[in-house]
């Protein structure tokens, strides 16, 4: 009995082992690949809401809001910025809700894209996915006048101005610096 | 008790579907059968997956003592559908994010400890591979199967196209948990009635379709 109970840890004990060490091995193939096609799926969306930006550099600042994820300066192929791209997540109606926006150098909106509302209402929220409602945005300077909520939507609407604010708050902290 | 190496894979097809027969892996059938396209993925992952897991616990099966087999043959699982996570993340993204959460929850498929229980901890290693094949490719199948009749007639596409009169007049609620239901349940009828129309006069351990595998030892012959 005693011996059936020592074999029984140490089998598991290897099989856990030799479990991990393989995970250990697989993962040293894959992690550098999933990493860099994560980088190029990044690289594609900021191209999208600021295609004159030849490259992207990150730009950081300690006045960034906290719902700031990401912080980039577009700069054409002479050197000379475009716009800046940030992308800010914040709480929704049932989650988080990423949403990026490219702002050009005098402080207006140039694009917004919306990255992820999926925790939102299909049929309500998640309109924001729309491209009617995203082009409301083009223009727009930090008061958001001409920008309307959806109807029936209001959590969802108020926390995607509010992550754009934070955009913007965020141009101003960068811009300053 | 002998059976010939084609039949293990036959049987897994329609006669033993794990799905439709064994009613294992529910989980995941009525969750991913509302696409074609993520239904076939999730099919191969998990082929994949049973296929090793029978392989090496079917190797294993003398070394691991029973009273630590479901722990070792859980880390076993654990870790070749990590793997396929981790091939899938990095080689084909878009499967990746269609799977979501139900690639990792292969682990905990009923399909995948219901054959190392039932099959791979008592034969050989060919065997079990060719057992995990067959099953695999009945719970494709059988996904595959219901993710046609949901996509086409859920939502109006096949494989994301969509069809030109269905996909103004979709039934949605096929798409939704109570339309799932009621096609898993008439499939369940169909091959029921196509496989054991029969099976009234059978009883006690022959009317289970567990049959061939346990032999009557699970129950002791009751």
């Amino acid at each position: 009995m005693k011996n059936l109970g020592v074999k029984s840890i140490v089998v598991l004990a290897i099989i856990c082992l030799v479990t991990s060490g393989a995970l250990a091995v697989v993962n040293s193939f894959t992690a550098p690949v999933i990493e860099t096609a994560a980088q190029a799926r990044e690289d594609a969306s900021r191209r999208a809401v600021l295609p004159e930006a030849a490259t992207f550099e990150t730009v950081t600042s300690d006045a960034l809001p906290e719902t700031i994820t990401a912080a980039y300066e577009g700069l054409d192929e002479a050197g000379k910025t475009v716009g800046y791209v940030f992308t800010a997540k914040g709480r929704g109606f049932d989650g988080d809700i990423t949403v990026m926006a490219a702002i050009e150098p005098g402080g207006t909106i140039l694009h917004v894209a919306t990255i992820d509302v999926t925790s939102e209402t299909k049929t309500l929220g998640g309109q924001t996915a729309s491209e009617s409602y995203t082009s409301q945005y083009a223009g727009q300077d930090a008061s958001l006048a001409g920008v309307d909520a959806i109807s029936g939507a209001t959590i969802t609407s108020e926390a995607y101005e509010g992550c754009i604010l934070d955009c913007f708050a965020a141009f101003d902290a960068v811009k300053g610096g | 008790m002998k059976q010939s190496k084609l039949s293990i894979i036959i049987r897994g097809l329609i006669k033993e579907n794990p799905v439709l027969v064994l009613v294992l892996g529910t989980c995941p059938t009525l969750a991913i059968s509302t696409s074609v396209s993520a239904a076939i993925g999730m099919g191969l992952a998990a082929t994949a997956v049973l296929i090793c897991s029978n392989v090496a616990i079917s190797a294993l099966r003398k070394t691991i003592p029973e009273q630590v087999r479901i722990p070792c043959y859980i880390v076993l699982i654990a870790g070749f559908v990590s793997v396929v996570s981790m091939i899938l993340e990095a080689y084909a993204y878009s499967l990746y994010e269609s799977l979501g959460v139900y690639l990792s929850l292969i682990v905990v498929n009923c399909i995948i400890l219901g054959r190392a229980e039932m099959f791979a901890n008592k034969n050989t290693v060919l065997d079990s591979a060719l057992d995990g094949i067959g099953m695999g490719l009945g719970f494709t199948l059988a996904l595959t199967a219901m993710a046609i009749i949901r996509e086409v007639f859920g939502s109006g596409s096949i494989l994301g196209y969509p069809i030109p009169w269905l996909t103004d007049n979709p039934i949605s609620i096929l798409s939704m948990a109570p339309g799932g239901f009621c096609i898993f349940g008439c499939m369940i009828a169909l091959v029921n009635k196509l496989t054991h129309g029969n099976r009234k006069a059978k009883s006690g351990c022959a009317a289970c379709p567990a049959a061939s595998a346990c032999q009557g030892k699970e129950c002791e012959g009751k």
